[in-house]
């Protein structure tokens, strides 16, 4: 598996963070040692459909999973719809963000 | 960063990186394929008082013509409406509703609504109770696809409404 991954940002849950048509490069490797701390930038599966990523920040972690949240969270659907996200849905950490 | 974005955007135009969405679903997220079936419920049933329709023999009164016609014109116009009605619901559903996702899932999806337009044109256009049954028919297989992709199963069971028909209902707890 190459560790890293491409993601191309295309809503604004995350602003000021990122923005529509920011580039995310992740780290598929980073939770294989540790889990995920809170604060941390994380692209996930959606919990609800899962062909769907989400990118979106660690609020809290459990055993359940890591909870979720947008930065700008009006808009955002996330952990407070679906609940923690389970281990396996986590994509890997947000390692660079490009913006133009 | 720029020049980052720079390889980054050049790459995505050799291959597209998968959509990480923030997700802002200002759409009220509301959608139920239940009027689209409703709607094709009372088509059937517009197809089968026009057949139960007596018409006027001829010589018959001036009176009897214009009660046949009076009946006939409320019964075409209300199965106009409610073909038009189907469409407009499932556009609805495919354009704001359905995700690439779920037509990913269901790789039927865009053919069976493709088919449900065609099939409620003619049911709207005919007198045509064959036509009428085949987009109730699309129209469960529509809310079939829509209960899947949200986890919830489904039931047939025998319409409670004049028409009887089979029809797709989810299965809520």
């Amino acid at each position: 598996m190459f560790p890293i991954a491409r993601f191309r940002v295309d809503d604004r849950s995350m602003e000021p963070t990122l923005a529509p048509g920011d580039f995310v490069l992740v780290n598929r490797l980073s939770y294989r040692r540790h889990a995920p701390s809170r604060g941390d930038l994380v692209v996930v599966r959606d919990p609800q459909a899962p062909l769907r990523y989400l990118v979106k920040r660690v609020a809290d972690v459990s055993v359940s999973g890591a909870f979720v949240v947008g930065d700008n969270q009006t808009p955002s659907r996330d952990s407070r719809t679906f609940g923690p996200v389970p281990k396996e849905f986590i994509v890997g950490r947000v390692w660079r963000t490009a913006k133009p | 960063m720029s020049a980052l974005h720079r390889i980054l955007q050049w790459m995505d135009r050799l291959s597209p990186a998968p959509v990480a969405h923030a997700h802002c679903d200002i759409p009220c997220g509301i959608y139920d394929p239940h009027h689209a079936q409703l709607a094709a419920h009372t088509v059937i049933r517009m197809n089968l008082l026009i057949n139960d329709l007596k018409k006027p023999a001829s010589g018959s009164k001036p009176e009897e013509s214009q009660e046949y016609a009076n009946k006939l014109a409320r019964y075409v116009a209300t199965k106009e409406q409610h073909a038009e009605i189907a469409k407009s619901e499932i556009r609805i559903l495919w354009g704001d509703y359905f995700k690439p996702e779920h037509a990913q899932a269901h790789p039927q999806l865009h053919e069976t609504v493709f088919k449900a337009m065609k099939t409620a044109s003619k049911a709207r256009q005919e007198i045509n109770l064959q036509a009428a049954e085949d987009l109730l028919k699309v129209t469960n297989d529509i809310a079939e696809i829509f209960w899947k992709t949200k986890n919830i199963p489904t039931v047939r069971a025998k319409a409670p409404y004049p028409t009887e028909r089979e029809t797709v209902y989810p299965k809520l707890a």
